[in-house]
């Protein structure tokens, strides 16, 4: 992004710049004193040096004053296509660079007088006219047109410049703006993530739909990326704009998200995964589960989904489906206890005890008789 | 769908027909044949309201009169050793938890004679796998009755009524001659009880787990068990009338049942020593968030990219 640009200031060093500032100043270069300019305007002022400078001058001027919105207008464009292909927060740093490189051009044109240039030049060509040296006489007075003209012109060149800078900072203004938006998006998607289920990592849940997970999240990330970039609000931005921009992605994301088929039955990985998230709290503890080698739980997962009811008067033309109401998803884990383990199992047969004791001993909680109380746990 | 008789005992367990029967009536839009519904509880009179398939019957015996004339009762000799606290428990407004007075009011011969006769009607009308076409076809419902009809037996563990009344079903089902298959849901204690009434509560679910135990000794009765914390309580009454609905009215039911009872436990199921657990939990996740939160989590990961995070 950073190129030699053609010097249009008469500096004959070479500086990088930013490509969007060498645009720039080429296209100023071929306004400014585009090629045959001097010789008309010397042609103009039948020979008079200084008329042909100020012909020169005014003819710059006049172009200048006719293309400068152009000009400026396709610089802020540049910047325009800079600021799509580019993330944030390097664009930023380019703008930075663009115009500290804009306000050194500035000071050059500043510093570089051509003064002693021009002396020497002016020597030169009294030498020649002594000597008669008419082809190096001619060049040396093209040459005193165009070095007076552009050092004229130089304080509206810097009048340019300056008004680029001013686009660039309008850019920067834009980019901070932007970056408010998208931090502003970036909560509002983190906080909608957060009320969305979370779902055990591993677990596919498109099924046959989809054969690899990890491909689609990279595809739909470089989706997402390209699609934000289209929609960034650099003309401005309102309140409406972040929900309008988050569902606008969101429906072109989810055309190409598959349809969820979860399988009714979970696999010992699914089941795995899904048990660290769920809170089992109710279970039977891990000591207990050790002592009594408690098989793994069982998992069926409650998809909504719609309940077929057949109408005879319809059979024809197919089978009538009713939408079942439910659309949530529904974990059902069915886990086989030993009635010993269940929790604080202890604590019941306690309270069972001390009712019993409170109506005399006869199993009141008990809606039959228990004549071996003995042998009631070990039975 | 699949046919089955269902049977409510308690207060509870009334609770979850009733979520039941929204569930199936906001789903189907009516109660359908397939399914017989009988609900106890220890009041004097029953809501008139019910579908036609539905039966609601009084448990209701003034246990402080009768108490006088016991020894004339036909009733079990224990039933009648039992102290006068227990005797003197006013049935209308509950079996105050004592599941003994509850039982007595369901030994009653009036009460047990009224049972067995709808048991025997409700079973026959399932069976009668002609005559429920005919009916089915009426309200121009198909449904494929090749499944075997199941019994589904709901109550709370610590209650009275549904400890008394999910015993009788076990012991009628469970003689039946046709074995069917018998679903026991028990449900509790710790979901609703008071603090009060929490020791209480456990000391009636230990015995109801007890009597249940010394039942599971074929392979036609299954219990499972729903408990959850006491501020929980609706929630698990929904969830259970929700799983209610698969096991009626999903596809899947079938599998479910053939699960339970083949499939995923069935080498390491120990009758006799084992309840099975239910932990139904509910994902807050229509299955479009799923999609939105894939689509979502790119467009973050996009943004921070963006931003050169």
């Amino acid at each position: 992004m950073i190129v030699s640009p053609s010097a249009v200031d008469g500096a004959s060093e070479s500086v990088e710049v930013p490509s969007e500032l060498a645009h720039l100043l080429q296209e100023l270069g071929e306004s400014l004193i585009p090629m045959g300019a001097v010789d008309d305007a010397l042609r103009r002022s039948g020979g008079d040096l200084d008329t042909a400078v100020r012909f020169l001058v005014e003819d710059a001027r006049n172009r200048l004053q006719r293309k400068v919105e152009e000009l400026l207008g396709d610089f802020s464009n540049w910047l325009r296509l800079r600021a799509q292909s580019l993330p944030l927060r390097l664009f930023v740093d380019y703008l930075d660079t663009l115009s500290e490189a804009i306000k050194q051009r500035v000071q050059q044109l500043f510093s570089n007088s051509g003064n002693a240039q021009l002396k020497r030049l002016r020597r030169d060509l009294g030498d020649f006219e002594l000597l008669g040296l008419t082809p190096q006489v001619e060049r040396l007075r093209r040459e005193i047109v165009e070095m007076e003209a552009r050092h004229k012109l130089a304080v509206d060149l810097v009048s340019i410049l300056q008004r680029a800078i001013a686009v660039v900072q309008e850019w920067r203004a834009k980019a901070e703006e932007v970056r408010r938006f998208l931090f502003a998006l970036d909560r509002k998607i983190h906080e909608e993530l957060q009320s969305l289920p979370e779902l055990p990592e591993g677990t596919n849940f498109f099924g046959n739909n989809l054969k690899d997970l990890d491909a689609l999240r990279t595809y739909l990330h470089e989706r997402a990326y390209s699609l934000v970039k289209q929609k960034l609000p650099w003309d401005g931005t309102t309140d409406s704009d972040l929900q309008f921009i988050t569902e606008s992605i969101c429906d072109a994301l989810l055309e190409d998200v598959p349809a969820v088929t979860i399988d009714k039955w979970l696999s010992e990985n699914e089941v795995g995964n899904l048990l660290k998230r769920l809170p089992v709290w109710a279970g039977v503890g891990e000591k207990k589960a050790l002592l009594f080698s408690l098989p793994k739980p069982f998992i069926w997962v409650e998809i909504p989904q719609a309940i077929r009811k057949p109408i005879e008067e319809r059979i024809e033309s197919g089978l009538v489906t009713i939408s079942d109401n439910s659309s949530v998803l529904i974990v059902h884990i069915f886990k086989l206890h030993p009635i010993q383990a269940v929790e604080d199992w202890e604590e019941w047969q306690l309270a069972d005890e001390k009712v019993r004791q409170a109506f005399g001993g006869f199993a009141v909680n008990s809606a039959e008789p228990f004549a071996g109380e003995g042998d009631d746990v070990g039975a | 769908m699949y046919r089955s008789v269902l049977e409510f005992h308690g207060t509870t367990a009334w609770e979850i027909a009733k979520a039941l029967r929204r569930r199936v009536e906001g789903t189907l839009k009516e109660w359908l044949p397939l399914w017989r519904v009988l609900v106890t509880e220890t009041i004097k009179h029953g809501p008139i309201d019910l579908p036609q398939e539905w039966h609601f019957l009084p448990i209701f015996a003034p246990l402080p009169r009768l108490w006088q004339d016991k020894e004339r009762l036909d009733l079990p000799d224990w039933m009648k050793n039992l102290p006068c606290s227990v005797w003197g428990v006013d049935l209308r407004y509950g079996a105050a938890k004592k599941p003994a007075a509850a039982a007595i009011a369901f030994a009653l011969p009036h009460h047990q004679r009224d049972l067995v006769a709808w048991r025997q009607q409700a079973w026959e009308k399932l069976t009668d796998v002609t005559s429920l076409w005919q009916e089915l076809k009426a309200r121009q419902v198909l449904v494929d009755l090749g499944e075997d009809p199941f019994i589904v037996v709901v109550g709370a563990a610590g209650g009275a009524t549904g400890h008394a009344g999910v015993l009788n079903a076990i012991d009628f089902w469970s003689r039946h001659p046709d074995a069917p298959l018998i679903l026991v849901f028990l449900v509790g204690p710790h979901a609703g009880s008071t603090f009060d009434e929490f020791r209480t509560e456990r000391a009636n679910a230990y015995r109801l787990f007890l009597s249940v135990r010394k039942r599971q000794k074929v392979e036609q009765l299954w219990v499972f068990w729903l408990d959850s914390r006491p501020n929980q309580r609706e929630q698990l009454l929904q969830e259970t009338a929700n799983f209610l609905f698969c096991l009626l009215a999903r596809p899947e039911g079938a599998q479910l049942r053939r699960l339970f009872l083949d499939g995923f436990a069935a080498a390491r199921r120990d009758f006799g020593a084992a309840v099975c657990r239910v932990d139904t939990f509910r994902i807050e996740a229509p299955l479009d968030a799923l999609r939105r939160r894939e689509a979502l989590s790119a467009l973050s990961s996009a943004l921070r990219t963006l931003m050169g995070r």
